[in-house]
Formats: structure tokens, sequence, C-alpha cells
């Protein structure tokens, strides 16, 4: 398909080819003939050349651009260009060789119309018809001159009477005498209707003024050929000088010949003088019809490159498109041949590529769905999940993985498990069992473990599988970590709360008869007794009064510990909690230094005042006590608030530096009957850790690293993501 | 004694250069005649009769190229024009008349005459050489331009009057190159005068 600019260009070309073919074709008409072109010669040889310039600023504009396109190395310029010199050099050589000749004809042929011989004989035959006149000239003189003298005597009378036989007597059309000064004075014709003589011209009279006869042809009256001789009448002092003319007819053969003689001796003399300008003018034309010839071969040879070249153009853009990944790149079909079916070729190519290109686009989008999704699942997933490759790399890593572990994501991704453990030491038993697993052939396995890290225990539960080769891992395995600490803590707890309420409500039943039977006992027997048997019986008796009150005390604390958790929150603050803990401490232990550090940007947090009350009573009797060995009762007792993440905490911490707490029992001193004290229940701290978590907070214990004692350390999260119904905090 | 020949012999031919060159600087217009031409020198319009008659004295001077072609059998045209027209201050000017005097002037080699035909009239004079050809040309003299009455009497005129060889009238082979060369452009500008 021709674009529009081109299809115009093509037409106005193919209008200028034909204008300029007849106005050449009129040219050579118009030096052939004399016919009516030759009007518009000057015209013609304008409009040509005008043609020519638009011709030659067509090619130049071609030229130009295809320059251009050269330079900037566009496709299909060189092919073009190699096109147009082809076409150029094929079409011009034999234009040129037939012009050389043509020219070299033209020019020969010319110079042999005229031959020297045939120039001599029209010069020797014009020179015979004057010397043939020349001697009929002469005699007319010499019979003119003798009348002159016959007149010369004559009177003025007679004059016209001797006119006409003079006239007869010479053979004269017509005799007439003048004055020197070219007056009438008498005329004699035989032809009666030509009333006025014709009278010789200033020249003449000048001549014969000077004494000089004159003797010539001359052309009278459109006659044809007449000699006109004039005389001076010799002078014979009568009145004024007078000269004698006198015309003579030359015979009509003789007048016919001698006109036919000097008309082609005119003609060949033109036509020699013309030669030069003819050969010019042949030139001129020959040359416009060469270079018209040229011109036009070499714009249309620039058109048809240019059209032959441009679907290879196209061809080569749709291909560098294509490398560039655009694939919806569609070619104009140019014709039904071989470069079109390419183009066709190229087009269903191009086509096929975006179908499969935009199937692979889908496909990847669903896949990268499909992970996502995955990916979505999986950092939902409470438990941690990782995938291993063949060489036991981890590929693949969610968040609750990470949270299991105590590991950064990316710190997991891209490592084996000994490289990290290598890192986090507290993960060398998570390798150990992990390696044995992945070297044994079992496909499936379960498997529990305990890891410690910053003092807590952390049992995780470990199920692994081998994973089916895929693309990018040959053979996998896929490891699911879940935490099952809380699990285990609360079947622990369930049971211990289970065993404690039974036993308070086994114990506590017989514990009130007894007490009671014992006082009657003390009360009714005491008295009766001697004195050395009452300080027995007395000290008997209240050694079961108060063990008693002792068991009840303890099954006391059996039914706080197994009791379902009523719990009442209340908008309060930390700080003035702690200080009303701190005081009763102070009043009941005067030696006792309690520092208290507490931040002012504590806000207040929804809590149970009673519980915590109890939490923060717990701690504060456990460090005292922790401090009674060495007789140091300080406490350091700080609260701040802490930020990780989003999530902001309450953190307390209670400090003493006392005996510390031996490391063996220090992850297990908030379980139940764990104790180092020898009168403690052991359920105090299991009681602190259940109400801490009632609040879902977290509370450890650590031994200070730099002198003697242990440091509580109570986290509660501040309010925004504490999930609390406005109806339970009042 | 050869080289001494030659030697003389280029010594000859340089000192005639050089006396031809000298010549030529010295007296300009000794080597050359006079400028090819046409000038008008003056132009005469008196009533006389009841008629406008014009008299004109031009200096007609051909040039070689044309001369040469004159003899070699070649016919030259001169167009005399004469105009009277009214000028306009806003408008294009306003032609009164129109007149148009055209001589032939051709060269019979049997007499060796230059024949001058004016083609208005038909008269024909015949020359024995070209000056006396070129004289004739070059005097016009009581020409009936027009009737006292056919010009009207309420404004003031010019008249306008040049002479020129016209080339159109020339073989065609000669016209192309006629046009191009400065030989063949003989023409004078326009004359004017008051038309009164």
């Amino acid at each position: 398909m021709m674009k529009k600019g081109g299809q115009l260009i093509f037409f106005a070309g193919i209008l200028l080819f034909l204008f300029m073919l007849s106005s050449l074709l009129m040219m050579s008409n118009a030096l052939q003939t004399s016919s009516h072109f030759s009007e518009f010669y000057l015209g013609l040889l304008f409009f040509n050349t005008l043609g020519l310039l638009v011709l030659v600023v067509l090619i130049s504009i071609n030229l130009r651009r295809l320059i251009q396109q050269l330079q900037k190395r566009l496709a299909g310029a060189r092919m073009t260009i190699r096109m147009v010199a082809m076409f150029t050099i094929l079409s011009v050589t034999p234009v040129l060789i037939v012009y050389y000749f043509s020219l070299d004809f033209l020019i020969r042929g010319i110079d042999n119309w005229f031959d020297l011989r045939v120039e001599q004989a029209l010069d020797d035959s014009l020179e015979l018809s004057r010397l043939s006149l020349d001697r009929r000239m002469r005699d007319l003189l010499k019979k003119t001159e003798q009348a002159a003298e016959k007149i010369a005597g004559t009177t003025e009378t007679s004059i016209p009477f001797d006119l006409d036989d003079l006239r007869v007597q010479t053979g004269a059309r017509e005799i007439t005498l003048l004055t020197r000064q070219g007056g009438i004075i008498a005329s004699s014709t035989d032809d009666p209707t030509q009333l006025v003589p014709d009278r010789p011209n200033e020249t003449i009279i000048l001549q014969l003024q000077q004494g000089n006869s004159y003797v010539g042809l001359d052309t009278i009256r459109n006659t044809g050929l007449s000699i006109r001789v004039v005389a001076n009448v010799p002078d014979t002092g009568i009145g004024e000088a007078r000269i004698i003319q006198g015309l003579y007819s030359i015979s009509e053969r003789v007048n016919e010949l001698a006109n036919n003689v000097q008309n082609s001796f005119v003609k060949y003399k033109e036509l020699a003088y013309l030669r030069e300008q003819l050969k010019k003018s042949f030139v001129i034309v020959l040359t416009l019809v060469l270079l018209f010839s040229i011109f036009s071969t070499v714009w249309a040879a620039f058109y048809s490159a240019r059209r032959l070249a441009e679907p290879v153009r196209n061809l080569a853009k749709g291909t560098l498109a294509v490398a560039d990944g655009d694939y919806d790149t569609q070619l104009p079909v140019p014709s039904n041949d071989e470069l079109g079916f390419l183009v066709a070729s190229f087009n269903d190519m191009t086509r096929k590529i975006a179908l499969a290109q935009e199937e692979a686009s889908r496909s990847r989008n669903e896949a990268e769905t499909q992970r996502s999704y995955l990916e979505t699942v999986l950092s939902r997933l409470s438990s941690g999940v990782l995938v291993l490759d063949q060489d036991n790399i981890i590929r693949t890593a969610n968040h609750s993985s990470a949270q299991v572990l105590g590991v950064p994501v990316k710190e997991l991704i891209g490592h084996s498990i000994s490289e990290v453990a290598s890192s986090y030491t507290f993960l060398d038993k998570f390798d150990e069992m992990l390696t044995s697993k992945l070297r044994s052939s079992v496909t499936d396995w379960r498997e529990q473990i305990t890891i410690t890290q910053a003092n807590i225990r952390t049992t995780l539960m470990c199920s692994g599988t081998i994973l089916p080769p895929s693309h990018n891992i040959q053979q996998g395995h896929v490891i699911v970590i879940d935490d099952i600490t809380a699990v285990i803590q609360g079947q622990r707890n369930a049971a211990w709360s289970e065993m404690a309420r039974r036993l308070a409500h086994e114990i506590k039943n017989p514990l009130t008869p007894i007490q009671l039977a014992t006082e009657r006992l003390r009360h009714k027997y005491l008295s009766l007794m001697n004195e050395d048997q009452t300080d027995q019986f007395d000290r008997l008796t209240n050694t079961i009064i108060q063990q008693v009150e002792t068991m009840k005390d303890m099954v006391n604390s059996f039914t706080d510990f197994s009791r379902i958790p009523e719990i009442n929150l209340q908008m309060s603050d930390i700080n003035e909690l702690i200080s009303e803990v701190v005081d009763l401490y102070s009043n009941l232990n005067r030696d006792a230094e309690i520092i208290t550090s507490f931040a002012d940007n504590i806000p207040a947090i929804p809590v149970d005042k009673g519980r915590l009350r109890q939490v923060f009573n717990n701690l504060l009797k456990n460090a005292l006590d922790a401090c009674e060995k060495y007789n140091n009762f300080k406490l350091e007792i700080s609260t701040q608030l802490l930020r990780k993440g989003k999530q902001k905490f309450v953190e307390v911490s209670i400090k003493d530096y006392g005996t510390g707490l031996p490391e063996d029992i220090l992850n297990q001193v908030f379980e139940p009957y764990t104790t180092t004290k020898s009168k403690g229940t052991g359920l105090g701290l299991a009681i602190v850790k259940k109400i801490v978590e009632e609040h879902k907070g977290i509370v450890w214990i650590e031994n200070n690293t730099a002198e003697s004692g242990a440091c509580a350390i109570v986290r509660l999260p501040v309010a925004e993501i504490y999930e609390v119904s406005p109806e339970k905090i009042s | 004694m050869h080289a001494c020949k030659k030697s003389e012999h280029s010594h000859f031919l340089l000192v005639v250069i050089i006396i031809l060159l000298a010549n030529s600087l010295l007296f300009p217009g000794s080597a050359q005649t006079a400028i090819p031409g046409i000038e008008i020198n003056y132009v005469n319009c008196d009533l006389n009769e009841g008629f406008y008659m014009l008299d004109a004295g031009m200096r007609v001077e051909l040039s070689e190229e044309s001369k040469k072609a004159l003899v070699h059998g070649i016919p030259l045209r001169i167009d005399i024009e004469i105009k009277v027209i009214e000028k306009r201050k806003w408008l294009w000017d306003k032609t009164l008349l129109s007149r148009m005097i055209v001589f032939r002037l051709s060269y019979q080699p049997l007499t060796s005459y230059y024949i001058v035909t004016n083609i208005s009239n038909g008269r024909r004079q015949q020359f024995s050489n070209l000056d006396d050809v070129l004289n004739y040309l070059g005097e016009i003299r009581d020409y009936k331009l027009v009737e006292f009455e056919q010009i009207p009497q309420d404004n003031h005129y010019t008249g306008l009057f040049r002479a020129k060889l016209n080339i159109q009238s020339l073989p065609t082979p000669l016209r192309p190159l006629a046009y191009i060369s400065s030989q063949w452009h003989l023409s004078s500008p326009w004359y004017e005068w008051k038309f009164e």
C-alpha cells in the first residue's frame, strides 16, 4: 500500500514526465520546420528547463533523505543506494552512448548539407548574373549619356517631344529630365497609367552633383528589377544644370533567372549562417532530452528503489520492535509477491509470539497469584514452615517460623540450619535433630524438642516430609514447627489445677474437725492435767492447731491456684499500684531499702487491680525473702514504657541483691511446687505467672549479671491491641 | 643558429602584441565602432494642418552579429512604437493611442543594396551602404500621428516613443540564442515627451 503523499508525488512525477516529453516533441518539431510550434520555442525551452530543475530538486531531496538515512544507519538505506546506483548505471550508460552518436551524426549531417562546390557554383552564378547585367548596364549608360548630349542643346519647348524620341531611341521604359536638385522638368514613359515619374534618391542626386553618372539595378514600384541610369546633361550655359534619368526594363526571363539566382544564393547564405545556430539549437534540444531521460531515470530509480526497499525496511523495523519486546507489530503487506509472502509470514509470526507471550504472561500472573496466596496463607499460619532444598538450604521461611525460632526471616532464607545455628547457639539442638532427620531415609517424621533462649524454654513440635521435585528444587523438605510451650503449660496447669482442687477438697474437709477437736481437747483437758503434762499437752495441741492452720493456708493456696479466673479490669496507673505495695512493705520491714524509679510516661492500662497487687505483693515478698540470707534488704523497682514494633508495653522490674536463683531451676521457677524456700508452698510464682498471663503479659526472672541477686520482670501490653470489651472496663 | 632565428621571431611577435595592446588601450575608439544600440535623440510633435505631425531623431547602430546576419540574407525588423498616454495618479495609465512603424531591412546580394521597406505603408528604399540605411532609419519626418480632433483637449498627455530590433521575427534557429545574447538586444528605452 502506497502512502497518500507517495501517491501524489508519483502522479505528479508522471504528469511532469508526460508534459516534458510532449514539450520536447514540440521543440523538436519547431526546429525541423518553422511551423506553428516555433512561436512557443522559447516557452518550451523555458518549460523544459524548469521541468529539469524540478527533477533536480526532486532528486536532491531524495538524495539528501537517503544520505540522512545512511548516516542514521537506518535499515534499507544501503539497499536503496545500491539499487539507485544500479538502476542509474544501467539506464544512463546506453542513453549516454546514444547521445554521443546522435550528436556526432547530427553535426556531421548538418555539415554535410553544405558543400564548397555548391557554394562556389552559387557565387559564380551570382557573379555571372552580375556580369551579364553589368554589360547591359554599361551599354545603357552609354546610350543615356548620348541621349543627354542630344538633349543638351534642345530648347525647353521641344523637350517633351525630344524625350519621347529619345525614349524610343534608347528603348527606355521611362525617361525623365530633372534639375540637379532633383526637380522634375519633363518625363516620357511608355506606361500611360504612370502619372508621376520615379525620382532618383538623394544619394544618386548627390553623386550626380559631384559629376559622376549613376547606373544600377533598382527595384522600382515592385515591378521587379529595372536598370536605372542617371547622367548629367552637358552644360550649355543656357538655364540651370540638368540631369537625365532613364529606366530600362530587364527582360522577364532575365529578371526571373536573376531573382532565382539571388534567392537561392540568399537562402544558401542564410542556411550557412544559421548552420552553427541550428547545430547549437539541436545540441540544446538533444541535451535537454538527454538530461530529461537521465533525471527521469534517476528519479524513477529513487522511487522504485524506495518502494522495493520499503518492505525490507519495514521488516527490519518490525524485527527490531520484536527484539525490543513489542509483539503487536503488524507490517503492511506490500504486494502478492515473495516479499509480500515474507511480510505476511512475519506478521503471522509476531501474532503467534504475541499470543504465546500473552499466554506466558497469564501463566506468570497465575503463578504469582498462587505464590502470593501461598505466602499469605503461610504468613497467617501460626506454625512455622521451612522449605529446604536438596542442599538443606532454606528456600522459604514464613513469619511464624522466624517467631518460633527467634531468628529474623532474612537470616533464615538462603542459609542452612547449621549456618543459622552457628549464629544462634540456642538452635544447636534443633540443628542436631534436623540434621539427623534429614540424613535418615524416613520420609515423614515428627519430633518434639525444647530449646532455651534467654532463659525461656520453648517446646517445639517439628514435623517434616520430603517435597516432590519441582522446577527449582530437586528434592527438598518441608518442615513445620509448632510452638507447643503454651499447650504443654496449659495441660500442666490444668493437671495441677485439678490436683489442687481435689487436694483442697479432700484435705480441707477433715481439717476443720481436726482443729476444732484439738481446740476442744485442749480446752477440756489442759486444766485437768498435771503441770509437767500441761506443757507437753499445750505444745502438742498447739502444734496440731498450727499445722492445721498451715494446712488450711496451703489448701487456700491450692484453691486460689485452681479456681477459674474472674478478671475485673479497670484503667489503672501502674506506678500508683506499685507505690501502694511498696509502702506496705516499707512499713512491714523497717530495714528494707526500696528504691523506686517510675517513668512519667506510663499510660493507664486496664488491669485487675486486686490481682495485679497480688502479683507485685508476691514478687516483692519473694525478693525480700531472697535478701534475708545476706541481710541486705535493698530493692530497686522501676517502671518504663517500651516500644516493640507497633506494640507498646509497660515493663516493671523488681531487682534484689539477694541470693539469686540456681541456673537449673531458673527455667522452671514459675512451675507449681518449684521453690527454693523452706516454708514456701511453691505456688506463689505459679499464681504470679497465671495472673500476668491473664493480663496477656509475660513475666520472667533473670539473675543479675554483674552482682548477686535476681530481677523479676513483668511486661504488660498497653491497650492498643488489648482486646477488652468496654463493659469489662469500668 | 637555428635557435637564434626562433628567438628573433618570438621577439618580433612580442613587440607586435605590445604595440597592439598599447594601441587598443590608448585609442579605444579607433579599434571598435560605435556602441551597438538605439538611442532616441529627440521627438517633436507639432500640430500641422489639423494633424499632429511627429519628427524623431535616433542613433541606430547595429551589432556586428546582426550586421553579419543581415549580409547573410537574414532580414531584420525594426519596430518603432509610439504611444500617447494619460498618466493617472491612482489608476494605471490610460493609453489614448498606440502606433507602430515597422521597417524591414534586407540585403540584396545581386545589387549589393540594402533594402528598407516600411511595412506600414509599403514604401521601399534602397541604399548602397549600411550607414545610409541607419541614417535613413534614424530620421522620422512628418509622420501623421493622429488627427487633432481625436485627442480630447481637456487634459495633459504624455507621448512615449521607442525603437527596437524585433527578435521574434528572426528565423527560429537563431531566436533562442538571440534571446540570451546581448548582440541582439538592440532597443531604446521609452522616450517621453509632453504631448501638447
